[in-house]
């Protein structure tokens, strides 16, 4: 990609003003709504940098995502605010270290095999979370006091506050977009692309490929655990379902509706998801079967979406190496 | 007579029960074109795939500049100055030619994996990567996309990614295959003048070329090496012609 323009940086600029307005103008259960969308946005653009850019399809990011949220309220001290200043590192750096473990165990896989791995992954972390005490259980945990980050005795922020929490929650999604696009414009999102297109080629020209995805499958873990961290942090309450595979498939959906070649995509993707969600909650009660149609109907029309998916998962006509090259070649790095 | 570049002791590589190369020992120095021929099947792309570290051998060791790079993978080998192209053209078609050869140059410079912008650094990678472009008469077609180019001129394209990488070595898998007459021509004057300042090892059918171009000449079958030297002393050897040669001329 190219180089953020000045006026790439404006567009921005004037959306996060135009959305920052929104407080102003709709009800507190809105900007709630509004806030949830910008997290779960996050959350998928932050799997899209694997996905789509790195052509990793994962299916354990919601693990990440939850597991931020967990170390939140494991650190958060019971009665007391606890200091954003120091819980949101601590989230999103217990975040990196378990997604370098599972990177560098998954990562030589390819494929479907891919997939599988991760899936399994998650799936463990959900069962650590599930299954023992640590969490409390199937349960879950509440977060009785939000996050602050206050400056001695002054209160900077205080994420009970549901617009500063919108307005957070708004910097962090217009910040992860900045930052996505911007590593795309780098020679590091070239590496990582050339790698998604051909992993022979970019081996031969000298590009570490095993290195360059483990790093983008980190970063975009540590992204997706800055959202699962906000996310925490608004319904103050986490169970393990945050960690499964469900939410994990949920926002691989977000991404195919959303389309996998734009940064922002994902957003839209997260928008359409979560808003149906809400209506049709409103209008049906059985909305669970309905929502699950659409979301079928809505994935098999979205244009691109899935042959996208499929091509980046190495299932269509169009992989480029042989799997058994491949896996030759693999042997070597 | 200058160094090697490389050297291969007694490489072998199994598939199986299939030795698709086995016991093969050969040198390229730099300065020269070492042409590797031999019928279909016989092991040459295996080898050039060992040379790279696309494959890993079942047997011997690859020293490049006398360090053993056996071990090392491809992406380290192309960091330690090889170069290569396949015989199934493989670039990136849905960029454009000069994102392509931007791509190589900026994977073997300073800042490969950089994470912020640089102006400078960008300057650099973008001259490199039209230098090469210029180098193989692609300067013309940069803002292309790759695959609406010709068959021949992606060959080039995949030549001229390899020197955006500025290596040492350059190992060429059957560079003219499919290309018109006037391209192919074009194309072994090229690589003739690639061997300055480095070394070629040139995998090619078209015996014209390889017998205009080559400085020295290993003939392969079934694996094996089945005779190397100069030009004029394997064209004579009369296994060779009885092997391989022999029957080519007959096609031909
Ligand atoms: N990945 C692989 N797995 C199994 N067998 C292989 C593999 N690659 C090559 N072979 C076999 O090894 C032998 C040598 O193949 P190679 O491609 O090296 O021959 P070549 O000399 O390059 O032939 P050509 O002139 O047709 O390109 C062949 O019999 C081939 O079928
Ligand atoms: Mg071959």
């Amino acid at each position: 990609m190219q180089p953020l323009s000045s006026r790439t940086h404006l567009a921005l600029l004037a959306a996060v003003v135009a959305a920052a307005m929104l407080p102003a103008l709709v009800p507190d259960y809105y900007v709630q709504f509004a806030a949830k969308v910008l997290i779960l946005g996050t959350l998928a653009m932050a799997l899209n940098l694997a996905v789509g850019f790195g052509g990793l399809v994962s299916l354990c990011h919601a693990a990440f995502f939850g597991l931020a949220g967990y170390v939140l309220v494991l650190a958060a001290p019971e009665y007391d605010a606890p200091s954003l200043l120091l819980t949101l590192p601590l989230a999103v750096g217990v975040t990196v270290l378990v997604a370098l473990v599972i990177g560098v165990l998954s990562l030589r896989t390819r494929g479907v095999y891919f997939i599988m791995v991760t899936l399994a992954f998650g799936e463990m972390l959900f069962f650590l979370f599930h299954d023992t005490p640590i969490g409390g259980g199937s349960d879950g945990l509440f977060l009785y006091v939000k996050p602050v980050l206050a400056f001695g005795e002054t209160i900077l922020l205080d994420l009970d506050n549901p617009v500063t929490f919108y307005l957070v929650a708004l910097l962090m999604t217009a910040g992860c977009w900045w930052f996505i696009r911007h590593l795309l414009s780098t020679p590091f999102g070239d590496a990582l692309t050339a790698a998604r297109d051909n992993e022979r080629r970019a081996l031969a020209l000298g590009i570490p490929v095993f290195r360059v995805r483990l790093i983008a499958f980190v970063v975009s873990a540590a992204l997706a655990g800055l959202a699962g961290y906000l996310s925490a942090a608004q319904f103050g309450f986490v169970a393990p379902q945050m960690l499964g595979w469900h939410l994990s498939a949920t926002a691989l959906v977000m991404v195919v509706l959303g389309g996998t070649r734009r940064v922002a995509g994902p957003l839209a993707g997260a928008f359409v998801v979560t808003g149906l969600e809400e209506v049709l909650k409103y209008f049906i009660d059985d909305w669970k079967l309905v929502y699950g149609l659409i979301v079928i109907a809505l994935v098999l029309v979205a244009p691109g979406g899935l042959q996208d998916l499929a091509r980046l998962a190495g299932l269509g006509r169009r992989a480029s190496t042989p799997a058994l090259k491949l896996k030759e070649a693999n042997n070597v790095g | 007579m200058s160094a090697d570049i490389l050297e291969a002791r007694g490489l072998g590589k199994r598939f199986g029960g299939l030795a698709a190369c086995s016991d093969v020992s050969l040198s390229v120095r730099e300065g020269e074109i070492h042409a590797v021929i031999g019928p279909n099947g016989a092991g040459k792309s295996t080898l050039i795939n060992l040379l790279s570290g696309d494959l890993r051998p079942t047997d011997g060791t690859i020293l490049l500049d006398g360090r053993d790079v056996t071990a090392s993978g491809p992406h380290q080998r192309c960091q330690g100055g090889i170069g290569r192209s396949y015989q199934k053209t493989t670039i990136f078609p849905e960029r454009t030619v000069f994102d392509n050869a931007r791509l190589a140059a900026q994977a073997t410079r300073p800042g490969a994996l950089a994470m912020r912008c640089d102006g400078k650094r960008r300057a650099a990678v973008r001259e490199a990567a039209l230098a090469a472009l210029a180098e193989v008469g692609l300067e013309g077609r940069a803002d292309t996309p790759a695959r609406a180019m010709s068959h021949g001129e992606q060959r080039q394209l995949e030549v001229a990614m390899v020197l955006a990488t500025a290596p040492r070595l350059v190992l060429l898998d059957e560079p003219l295959a499919g290309m018109g007459h006037a391209e192919a021509r074009r194309m072994t004057g090229l690589i003739a003048s690639l061997k300055a300042g480095r070394g070629v090892l040139l995998v090619e059918h078209d015996m014209d070329a390889v017998f205009a171009i080559a400085d020295r000449l290993t003939v392969m079958a079934d694996g094996k090496v089945i005779a190397s030297g100069t030009v004029e002393a394997v064209r004579r050897d009369p296994v060779v012609r009885a092997a391989y040669l022999g029957e080519a001329e007959e096609v031909a």
